[in-house]
């Protein structure tokens, strides 16, 4: 074995091993990502099932009335212009959708993680009857990921504003 | 044995060299494999998250879809056709709307009732959602059914426009539904609550309160609602809700007695279809005289419907008396009529049974009786004892109904377990639904009474749309219980109360239970809301 023979291994070995680690330290990051991009469906989606199952009247009474102290996760809810902030989850709306609301931020793994729900006006120009029967719903939750990036899922719908 | 090189040097087997550099591309080799498996596993995972985002946001588009088109179907002030189908925004297939990363569109159908041809059709609002964001698309299927008024244990239309309250007095089951102001007058010592109620509402948004003043606590909300949750809130009550129209014409009415929306019989008679006993009711034409109907059971149990239509001939008025027995189990009505005090005709017996709606073209001026057993083979209904009892109750015709005594059920259904679908009792109750002008409680009725069914009266009156006569006459009655529901244009004022001494002055103490049977609208031509029910929901 030559100190060329040496070389060259240690070389081609450092390069092999170099981009394997460039390669897992990606797929690591990815993966990651990917992995809060999935939780942070999971959340916006149950704040949208929130809305949506408390329907929107009641939803922004309870908000009004029951507005307590921040925790680590905020919700801010803007109905037509006006913002309101209250806790996420919510304590204690109903004992039957209680046991929905557990997400926390510690698992979304992302304590820098705003969720924020925006009610806005209904507007169908052909049937000016229905903006009175629903509002728009916005579910943003963003973050800021390993490359200091901001980074956000977005889910839109709409929901009748009616309680029965 | 040893080879001996041309240049006699001794030559042996090579000494193996390059192990190292071998062992160094196997390593490398191993190190790309695990690489690429790991960004594999990574890309794998992104495509999932991304997957499920977009199939998220398809979701709650496909819901958005399903959302719009319900409250597209609220909003129209005829519903959609049998057989038709109706796009949001539309008008066809190719429209969509988008919103956020996506879009979404709407499709209403109708079907025959799953559960009973009987009812009225559903409507099937189909919400279809597309992401943009890797194509795909997902459909919320909603099955709504139009509501009856009769899902209503109390509905009342204008509220505080003829100074009515509900008192402490009163005591209220079921769905409570008020076009107008809820004014209430409870006491803070009464134990008896005034609602029993999942759902009352008023379109106004807020409340005139009595003496007691505005409740402050989960205490005092106590002694006007049952099962107050101890933190106080109030979530059986909505304030602000949607108005919702009262019926203003019996035109359903009259088509489904008659059988037909056009040649109505002019001449004073009572009419069946005897050649298609099912596809019609019965229809009075009084020609302008005092009509009458009971119910009653014959020895066999089969209910008996009497309409004693009056002729006049010159001053002289003379009973023409229409008598209908059905038997539900052998599915044929026999019919016989009299006149005066002459015998009775030889009934005719014919196959089939009305389609239980019965419509006079003048007041009712006497109704009562009791009501037999539907007919159920298997737990299932197989034939109704449902009967609609209308008048003209227009604005125009104003006839009214007077009840003259109890009206009530052969076998009334278990009110605290009325979902059932086993329970026999529960699916043979009858029912019956009353509308009027103007129902009156006739002076001749018991002290006290109970008059099962649904009632619905469109008077304008101050004194009210449901009333006891007693009250005009100043006379003090018992108890009066309504099992069913109780559905009026003013209010219901069967007794009148002095708000000092909180005891009953004139007519009747009442109470309202309700019969949840009614919910799903068994009964034939009673009309409906412009609100839907949802049946069932599910995700495609």
């Amino acid at each position: 074995m030559t100190i060329v023979e040496v070389l060259v291994t240690i070389v081609v070995v450092g390069i092999g091993l170099m981009a394997a680690v460039m390669c897992l330290n990606s797929a690591l990051i990815a993966n990651q990502r990917a992995n809060r991009i999935a939780v942070a469906t999971m959340a916006a989606n149950q704040v949208m099932n929130d809305v949506r199952s408390q329907r929107v009247a009641a939803y922004i009474i309870y908000m009004q009335n029951k507005a307590t102290a921040q925790p680590a996760l905020g919700i801010t809810v803007t109905v037509n212009g006006t913002t309101t902030t209250v806790a996420y989850p919510m304590p204690a709306m109903s004992t039957t959708n209680a046991q929905n609301q557990t997400v926390t931020s510690s698992q979304l793994q992302m304590t820098n993680a705003q969720v924020s729900a925006v009610l806005g006006p209904f507007s169908d120009v052909a049937n000016p009857g229905m903006a009175a029967k629903l509002n728009t719903v916005t579910v943003t939750v963003s973050w800021t990921g390993n490359a200091k990036q901001a980074e956000s899922v977005v889910l839109s719908s709409i929901v009748s504003n009616r309680i029965t | 044995m040893t080879d001996v090189h041309p240049d006699n040097q001794i030559v042996g087997r090579k000494k193996p060299q390059g192990f190292i550099f071998i062992f160094g591309v196997l390593a490398l080799g191993v190190l790309l494999i695990m690489g690429t498996l790991c960004l594999q596993v990574a890309t794998d995972s992104w495509n999932q998250s991304v997957r499920a985002r977009s199939n998220m946001e398809a979701t709650c588009l496909a819901e958005a879809a399903a959302d719009a088109g319900e409250a597209y179907l609220r909003s129209v002030t005829t519903a959609p056709a049998k057989g038709s189908t109706t796009w949001y925004p539309g008008p066809t297939s190719s429209t969509w709307v988008t919103l956020g990363s996506g879009q979404y569109q709407a499709k209403i159908t109708t079907r025959t009732n799953p559960y009973n041809a009987w009812y009225a059709n559903t409507y099937v609002v189909w919400g279809y959602g597309k992401s943009t964001r890797l194509g795909i698309t997902r459909t919320a299927i909603l099955s709504l059914s139009p509501q009856s008024f009769t899902l209503y244990g109390y509905f009342e239309d204008t509220g505080v426009s003829n100074n009515w309250w509900v008192s402490d007095l009163s005591h209220f089951q079921g769905p409570f539904h008020t076009n107008g102001k809820l004014q209430i007058d409870w006491s803070k010592t009464s134990s008896a609550q005034i609602f029993d109620s999942t759902s009352v509402s008023s379109v106004a948004s807020s409340i005139t309160w009595g003496s007691a003043g505005t409740p402050q606590n989960a205490s005092d909300w106590g002694k006007i609602f049952t099962n107050v949750p101890a933190n106080g809130t109030t979530p059986m009550l909505t304030l602000g809700s949607d108005s919702i129209p009262f019926p203003t014409a019996a035109t359903d009415q009259k088509t489904a007695a008659w059988g037909s929306s056009s040649g109505y019989p002019t001449t004073q008679g009572v009419y069946v279809n005897t050649a298609n006993i099912n596809s019609a009711g019965i229809y009075i034409t009084s020609g302008g005289q005092n009509v009458t109907t009971a119910f009653s059971l014959d020895a066999s149990g089969n209910q008996v419907v009497t309409v004693n239509s009056y002729v006049k001939v010159g001053s002289t008025q003379t009973a023409y008396i229409y008598e209908l027995t059905q038997n539900l189990s052998a599915n044929t009505t026999s019919v016989r009529t009299k006149t005066g005090t002459n015998a009775w005709t030889t009934s005719t017996v014919y196959t089939g049974v009305p389609n239980g709606v019965l419509y006079s073209d003048n007041t009712i001026s006497s109704l009562s009786g009791v009501l037999g057993d539907s007919y159920v083979v298997n737990s299932k209904i197989v034939r109704p004892n449902a009967w609609t009892v209308a008048t003209d109750f227009s604005t125009t015709g104003q006839k009214n109904v007077v009840i003259t005594n109890n009206i009530t059920y052969q076998h009334p259904p278990v009110l605290t377990n009325p979902y059932d679908p086993n329970n026999l009792v529960n699916l043979t109750a009858p029912a019956l639904g009353v509308l009027g002008y103007q129902i009156q409680i006739g002076t001749s009725c018991p002290t006290n009474m109970e008059i099962d069914g649904v009632y619905l009266a469109t008077s304008t009156s101050t004194s009210g749309a449901i009333i006891s006569n007693d009250i005009a006459s100043h006379t003090l009655k018992g108890a009066m219980t309504i099992m069913g529901g109780t559905i009026v244009k003013t209010a219901s004022v069967l007794g009148q109360y002095s708000s000092s001494t909180k005891q009953m002055v004139y007519g009747y103490h009442e109470t309202y239970k309700y019969d949840p049977r009614m919910a799903s609208g068994p009964l034939k031509a009673f009309p409906q809301t412009n609100q839907y029910g949802l049946d069932s929901w599910q995700m495609e």
